[in-house]
């Protein structure tokens, strides 16, 4: 079983069948996530031992104060802001995810996004897929199988 | 008095006095406090000290027309070799009521002991004006020169070298001036004009420096012409102002920026291009002025100075960087800037160029916003042509649940598909039962039971959801049945089950259309007033007309009915569509301003009570000169700070808290209707407060958020 955590604000809109191609695999057992907040919240619980988050690059804050540091970004990118700190504190509150596998699916190219290759994220090239790379359902369904292989 | 000598000290004193005291010049001898013991004739006559007196009371401070130059003289003469003369020390004394610039030649006596001055032998001269100046000719910022008949350079000081770009100033002497001109013919109409005007002023020369650069000079020269008329010798000065040249002419603003004793920033130069950005006319009228004047918030001056230190600490200049600053008459300007602190001023003296891209940065926006607007309008008229279609295809395949011409009966339709859902149930346990009794595969039953399992366990939340998850399993559950129609199963069990299939596929369809249609009804008005704002023309109000502004507003309300029902929003107002208040205007644009508030008004209204749905509510309020127009909504709040520094009206600003839900924008709107309000000589104004009874920070709650607008009306 793939214990799959996915982070995207449009999973209730053009993602909403891609979402329901994930219900439909009977090996995966999926949480969703639609902005920063309530994703911080699910991979601070030890009880989710996620084996891969996928992630969207830029979603709203939600409602916590953890984000205020934040705020001035235009971008809303809090997908590499939430990486980041998984990362960071692998020690401290996310030992939990120790053998977790991340991904990122989104619409921006890798060029737009440098910093999710370099440490402390260090995301493996593959990890990384467009959206519009993945269309097809087969095609996404086997990004997260290949995720949680590698 | 000669006591602080020794005896072998003053006696070598005395000898090398009587070698020089006969000389024509004031010859004198000194203690190392000053005090005068030896002087002949002529340094008696110097200083007015009488010939028959001694010498007690005389200290040579006295004439030292500022008694600290004396130290200075010790001082070099400590660093003068033992037994040797210092013949190039000026000073200014004072005689009586007389000043005289001296020139002393000194010879120090060192106590051996102490190795400090004990006494010295000084003759002292007169120095003439020119003497004097030429001491300090070399320290001079200008360029000093002097010119043979021929136009030969026969001096020069130092600085004129350096402003030629030589190294050596033996280099330059001999040289014909006519080699220095960087248009050759200069020499001859300079030594025209000087027999003409001896006394020549030339603003702006143009020489060749050593290595082929240009540098233009100010130039005043003398030119001294003998009987015949003919000029034997000129002279003169000249000043390098090419940069100075450079700095005004150069079409770019240069800019020097300090920090008053206040800590607040001022321009303390600039020059007349970076004036003009500003709306000034001459450098003058800028200098002196707060720079935050002139940026569009305290929050962008905040994001400049950021990156500005941001830069320094890695000891770079901030370069490229893109900011919109504000003219003296309010008009934005796009600036693109390169800026560094000054080395060693502790970050409170920065210079930089300043380039105005406004009409540059318009131009090319207004060719893309043209490109997109148009490009959106096809867009438009696509997905409107898509709705249509959506809108037929529930009609047409939903004739029996339709609550409308437009809508389905949700719920009626919920209740159909459990109808089916229930009876394919009882058909599968049929199915299961004859698969048993005539031997079929399992694996073949088992394929089509699968889905139905899976979709009698899992119910989702929403009904977007619930439709595709049961859309999604009858697929599989009819391909299942299409490989069991090849087995020995009853055709009429397996045509009912495939009817009952085939309706759930019918009717989750539809449900999905309906869902889809409804979602694309909540998102086109946004892309409806996307379009408009980019095809808006400039608002001039010379060609505005008297509208009625209540028909405005209400067309307005109209336009986005239909997204106020899907959003569950009452519209609520008091407007009589018989009545008519007149203003100046420009009629699509306040559509577009007033559509954009309602729109927002509606978008981001919730209630937390189900029973009590949200709702906005316009006012108008005429008065003797104004409309007020005042919208309210209850919903999702607009942060303190956002509306105390007006950020919520800055271009592509969203509020912190307006993805609140999903909910999608752009952050023009606000930007937009406050451009178009004031362009109409309206105010706009925006509170937003905590509902009765919570904390004014919480942002959870729902607040009550009002517009105020108001407009100019025609009597």
């Amino acid at each position: 079983m793939i214990k799959l955590l996915w982070v995207d604000d449009n999973l209730d809109q053009d993602l909403a069948e891609k979402r329901m191609s994930l219900l439909m695999e009977d090996d995966i057992e999926s949480d969703f996530a639609g902005d920063a907040t309530e994703a911080y919240f699910l991979l601070t619980d030890i009880e989710k031992d996620y084996d891969v988050v996928l992630m969207d690059l830029r979603h709203p804050a939600g409602p916590d104060d953890i984000w205020n540091e934040y705020a001035e970004q235009a971008d809303r990118k809090y997908g590499p802001v939430l990486l980041k700190m998984v990362k960071e504190n692998r020690e401290g509150i996310f030992s939990h995810l120790s053998k977790t596998r991340y991904g990122v699916f989104t619409i921006e190219t890798k060029e737009e996004n440098p910093d999710l290759f370099q440490p402390p994220i260090s995301l493996p090239d593959q990890n990384y897929k467009m959206k519009t790379h993945a269309y097809d359902e087969t095609d996404f369904i086997n990004f997260i199988r290949a995720l949680n292989k590698s | 008095m000669n006591s602080a000598l020794s005896p072998a000290l003053l006696e070598q004193v005395r000898i090398a006095y009587e070698q020089i005291s006969g000389l024509p010049f004031p010859v004198h001898a000194t203690l190392s406090d000053g005090t005068m013991f030896l002087a002949n004739k002529s340094a008696r006559d110097f200083f007015g000290i009488p010939q028959e007196s001694d010498l007690e009371g005389i200290n040579i401070r006295n004439f030292y027309e500022d008694p600290r130059d004396r130290e200075q003289v010790l001082r070099k003469l400590r660093q003068n070799p033992s037994g040797e003369w210092h013949n190039n020390i000026t000073i200014r004394l004072k005689v009586g009521n007389e000043h005289r610039k001296s020139r002393l030649s000194s010879l120090p006596f060192f106590d051996a002991d102490s190795d400090q001055i004990a006494a010295m032998i000084n003759i002292t001269s007169s120095m003439t004006e020119v003497e004097w100046f030429a001491e300090f000719e070399d320290s001079f910022d200008a360029g000093f020169f002097e010119l043979d008949e021929r136009f030969s350079i026969t001096s020069c000081n130092a600085k004129t070298t350096e402003i030629l770009n030589y190294t050596d100033k033996d280099a330059l002497i001999g040289k014909p001036v006519s080699e220095l001109f960087w248009e050759l013919d200069q020499a001859a109409a300079l030594r025209e004009a000087l027999l003409k005007t001896p006394h020549l002023h030339i603003q702006r020369l143009k020489l060749r420096c050593k290595g082929g650069a240009m540098v233009i000079v100010n130039m005043h020269c003398l030119a001294f012409p003998d009987d015949t008329g003919l000029i034997t010798r000129a002279k003169g000065v000249i000043r390098d102002v090419t940069f100075d040249i450079i700095a005004k002419d150069v079409p770019v603003g240069l800019f020097m920026v300090t920090a008053n004793a206040e800590g607040e920033e001022i321009f303390s130069r600039a020059n007349d291009a970076f004036a003009h950005i500003y709306g000034y006319q001459t450098e003058d009228e800028i200098i002196g002025r707060s720079t935050t004047d002139f940026h569009v918030s305290p929050t962008s001056f905040a994001e400049f100075k950021k990156a500005l230190d941001e830069a320094a600490d890695n000891d770079l200049p901030l370069l490229d960087y893109y900011l919109d600053m504000k003219d003296i008459h309010g008009k934005k300007h796009n600036i693109v800037t390169n800026v560094r602190y000054m080395p060693g001023e502790n970050r409170r003296l920065r210079v930089g160029v300043a380039y105005d891209l406004t009409d540059h940065v318009g131009k090319q926006l207004r060719i893309l916003e043209a490109d997109f607007g148009a490009l959106l309008h096809t867009y438009i008229a696509t997905v409107n042509g898509l709705r249509d279609t959506m809108g037929m295809l529930v009609k047409a395949h939903g004739y029996d649940v339709m609550a409308n011409e437009k809508h389905i009966d949700r719920s009626a339709t919920a209740n159909m598909l459990g109808g089916h859902i229930k009876r394919l149930g009882s058909l599968i346990a049929e199915l299961e039962k004859v698969c048993a009794e005539r031997g079929v595969s399992a694996d073949l039953f088992e394929r089509m039971r699968k889905p139905w399992r899976r979709l009698s366990e899992k119910q989702m939340e929403r009904e977007k959801d619930n439709a595709s998850w049961a859309r999604r399993n009858m697929i599989e559950m009819r391909n299942a049945l299409d490989a069991l129609k090849k087995t020995n199963l009853p055709r009429e069990l397996l045509k009912s089950t495939r009817t009952e299939v085939d309706e759930i596929l019918r009717l989750t369809t539809v449900t999905s259309l309906s869902l889809s249609l409804d979602e694309l009804n909540e998102r086109i008005p946004e892309f409806y007033y996307f379009r408009d704002y980019l095809r808006r023309k400039e608002i001039e109000l010379q060609d505005a007309k008297p509208q009625n502004i209540l028909s405005i507003l209400l067309d307005a309300t109209q336009f986005l009915e239909e997204f106020a029902s899907i959003r569950k929003v009452a519209i609520l107002h008091h407007i009589n569509p018989n009545d008519q208040v007149l203003v100046n205007c420009n009629k699509a644009s306040l559509n577009r301003a007033f559509s954009c508030l309602l729109h927002n008004a509606i978008k981001y209204s919730w209630s937390k009570r189900g029973d009590n749905a949200p709702y906005i509510d316009i006012r108008v309020d005429k008065r003797p000169d104004t409309i007020e127009i005042t919208i309210e909504n209850w919903g999702v709040a607009i942060r303190r700070e956002e509306l105390e520094n007006d950020l919520i009206f800055q271009f592509g600003q969203r509020g912190q808290i307006a993805d609140d839900r999903g909910r999608s924008g752009t952050g023009i709107g606000l930007y937009d209707a406050h451009n178009i309000i004031t362009k109409h000589g309206g105010t706009i104004r925006i509170t937003s407060e905590p509902t009765f009874g919570n904390p004014p920070e919480v942002y959870s709650h729902p607040f009550i958020t009002k517009v105020f607008i108001t407009l100019p009306i025609v009597k």
